[in-house]
C-alpha cells in the first residue's frame, strides 16, 4: 500500500496525505497544498482530489417528514419519562414557534394528511400540530375541540396525534421494504395522517425562515420544512429570495424524500411571472410511498423491533 | 427557535437529564443529520440509516441518566451507540444475506433523475451515491475512520479517542481508505462507462 517500490513509506504518504488535507479544508487547492510535498506530490495528488471530491459534497438530507416525526417521537418520549408527580420541566414546557403572520391555506400540513385533514391541516399547519402534540402532553388540554393555528390551541384529549417509525425486525428478500413510516393515533376514530406521495404536487404558502446554498444546491426552510429548489427556480428567483420573504409555491416530494420546489407562484403575496421552463426536470414519476406495513399503536416513544439490544450506552460502551 | 451552538455538552447533558425538552430540542438539531449521514455512508441504505439516527436519539434520552460525562465525550458516547446499532444491523443483513429493495428503488430513482437531466443536483446526487457504494466497499475500521473524518469533520485527536487509536494509527487509516476509494471509484467509472457502451445500439 506504499506506493512505488522504492518510493515513499506508507507512514510519510499518509503523513503527508494529512497535512495537505488540513490545507485543502481551509480552501487550498489540491496543487498549491502538495506544494510542501514534492517528494511525495505525484502519488498523493489523486487521492488528494478524491478527498477533496468528498469533502465538498453536500451531506445527505434527512428527509424533512421523517425529521419531523423523529423530533415529534424524542419530545414524546422525553415527556414520558419525566417521573409522575415531577411536575414541570425545570425550564418552561416548549412553545411553538410563533404563527405566520396570515392564515396559511394549503400549507404544509396539508402534505401530511390525507382529506378528512385538510381542513384541520389548512388551519393549522404542521407547526401548530406539534404544538398540539405538547400541548396534550405537557397538559395544555382543555377540552375544547375547536381548532386554531394559536401556540396554545385547545383540543379534544381524543385527538392526540403522535408519528410513528417502525421496522420489522427482520426483514427478508422479497417482503419489500424494510421499514415503512405509519402514523398512528390514539383515538381510533382518528384518521391517521400520511406523508405525500412521491411525485404529488401540493402547493405550500410560508414564510422563508432559512436560506443556505451548499454546493449549488439551494435549500429553503418554509413552515418548519426544508425544500430544495429546482435549477429553474434558481435561475429565475434565486436572487430575490430572502429570509422573511413570504413564499407561495408548488412542490413535489423525490424518491430520497426531498421536497423540490417546482414553481414560484408568489412573493410576498405578488404573483411573479413563470420563466419559460421546462418541466421540472428532477421529479420523476410517482411511485406507491414505502408505507403501509406495521400498524402498532406505539404512541409514546419510538422504539422499534431491532433485531437485538446489546448496546446499553451506559456510558462505558459496555454490552447488557 | 433554540440555538445549538449556545449549549455546550456538560449543559445539554444537564438538560436531557433534567428531561428539559428544549435540550431534547437541541440534542436532535446536533445530531439527527450527523448521525444520519454516519449511518448512510455505513449501510447505504436511506431508511435503515433514518431508523438508526431515531434509535440512537432515542437511546440517548433513555439512558442519559446512567451517562457521566467524565468517563466519555457526550459526541463520542452518542456515536459509540450509533456503531453499535450499525454493527448489529451488518450482523443481520448477514444473516439474512439481505438484498434491499429499498436501495433498489433509490437507484431506479436516482437513474430516472439523473436521465431526465444532466443537472448539477442529479449529477451531484449521483456522484454521492456512488461514493457512498465506494465507501460502503471499504474494510470496516478504515470505512470508520473515513466517515468520521470525512462526512462528519472529527478532529484527528477527537477520532483516535473515540477509536482509542494513535495519531498515526488513524492517519494510516485515512489515507489508506481514500487510496481504496479512489480505486474503488476509478473500477465503477469503467463499469458504467462499459455499461453505457453496450446500451448504445
Amino acid at each position: 500500500m506504499s506506493g512505488d517500490a522504492g518510493g515513499p513509506s506508507e507512514l510519510l504518504l499518509a503523513e503527508h496525505f494529512d497535512n495537505c488535507l488540513i490545507l485543502v479544508r481551509q480552501g487550498a487547492s489540491v496543487q498549491a497544498a502538495l506544494l510542501n510535498f514534492p517528494e511525495t506530490a505525484r502519488t498523493l495528488e489523486p487521492i488528494l482530489e478524491t478527498a477533496q471530491t468528498v469533502i465538498s459534497l453536500p451531506p445527505y438530507p434527512l428527509a424533512a417528514g421523517v425529521s419531523n416525526s423523529i423530533l415529534a417521537n424524542l419530545l414524546a418520549q422525553n415527556a414520558a419519562l419525566i417521573p409522575p408527580g415531577s411536575g414541570t420541566p425545570p425550564q418552561s414546557p416548549p412553545t411553538a414557534p410563533p404563527p405566520p403572520p396570515h392564515p396559511i391555506p394549503g400549507s404544509i400540513s396539508g402534505l401530511f394528511f390525507s382529506t378528512p385533514f385538510v381542513i384541520l391541516g389548512a388551519t393549522l399547519g404542521f407547526v401548530g400540530l406539534i404544538a398540539l402534540i405538547m400541548a396534550i402532553i405537557f397538559g395544555g388540554a382543555t377540552g375544547s375541540s375547536e381548532l386554531t393555528s394559536t401556540p396554545n390551541p385547545t383540543f379534544a384529549p381524543a385527538s392526540i396525534i403522535a408519528f410513528t417509525r417502525t421496522a420489522t425486525a427482520t426483514p427478508t428478500v422479497g417482503n419489500g421494504p424494510t421499514t415503512v413510516t405509519t402514523t398512528t393515533s390514539t383515538a381510533g376514530s382518528t384518521p391517521a395522517p400520511t406523508l405525500p406521495s412521491i411525485g404529488a404536487e401540493v402547493e405550500i404558502e410560508g414564510p422563508i425562515t432559512y436560506i443556505n446554498v451548499i454546493n449549488n444546491l439551494t435549500v429553503v426552510v418554509v413552515n418548519n420544512t426544508e425544500f430544495v429548489l429546482n435549477p429553474d427556480v434558481v435561475q429565475a428567483y434565486g436572487p430575490r429570495l430572502s429570509i422573511g420573504l413570504v413564499l407561495k409555491f408548488k412542490t413535489k416530494r423525490i424518491e430520497n424524500g426531498q421536497f423540490i420546489i417546482i414553481t414560484i407562484i408568489t412573493i410576498n403575496g405578488t404573483p411573479v411571472t413563470q420563466p419559460t421552463t421546462t418541466q421540472p426536470s428532477l421529479i420523476t414519476p410517482a411511485p406507491p410511498p414505502k408505507s403501509g406495513g406495521d400498524d402498532d399503536e406505539d404512541k409514546g416513544k419510538p422504539k422499534k423491533d431491532k433485531p437485538d439490544d446489546k448496546e446499553n450506552g451506559d456510558g462505558k460502551g459496555k454490552k447488557k | 427557535m433554540t440555538s445549538a451552538g449556545e449549549w455546550d455538552d456538560s449543559r445539554l447533558v444537564a438538560g436531557l437529564k433534567a428531561r428539559d425538552p428544549e435540550a431534547v430540542r437541541v440534542l436532535f438539531e446536533s445530531y439527527a443529520s450527523r448521525l444520519f449521514n454516519y449511518a448512510y455512508y455505513h449501510s447505504s441504505n436511506r431508511s435503515q440509516s433514518e431508523d438508526i439516527t431515531s434509535e440512537t436519539l432515542s437511546r440517548v434520552i433513555e439512558r442519559i441518566s446512567g451517562y457521566e460525562l467524565r468517563e466519555i465525550p457526550f459526541k463520542a458516547w452518542v456515536f459509540r451507540i450509533a456503531h453499535n446499532l450499525l454493527v448489529d444491523y451488518f450482523r443481520q443483513r448477514d444473516k439474512q444475506n439481505e438484498v434491499s429493495l429499498d436501495k433498489m428503488q433509490e437507484w431506479d430513482g436516482l437513474g430516472d433523475a439523473g436521465a431526465a437531466d444532466g443537472g448539477d443536483l442529479a449529477s451531484q446526487i449521483a456522484l454521492r451515491e456512488e461514493i457512498s457504494q465506494a465507501v460502503a466497499r471499504l474494510p470496516e475500521d478504515q470505512r470508520t475512520v473515513f466517515v468520521l473524518r470525512f462526512v462528519q469533520g472529527f478532529e484527528l485527536e477527537q477520532v483516535c479517542s473515540m477509536l482509542d487509536k494513535t495519531l498515526l494509527a488513524v492517519k494510516s487509516l485515512q489515507y489508506r481508505a481514500v487510496q481504496n476509494l479512489k480505486i474503488y471509484l476509478s473500477e465503477t467509472e469503467t463499469t458504467n462507462s462499459k455499461k453505457k457502451k453496450r446500451e448504445q445500439p
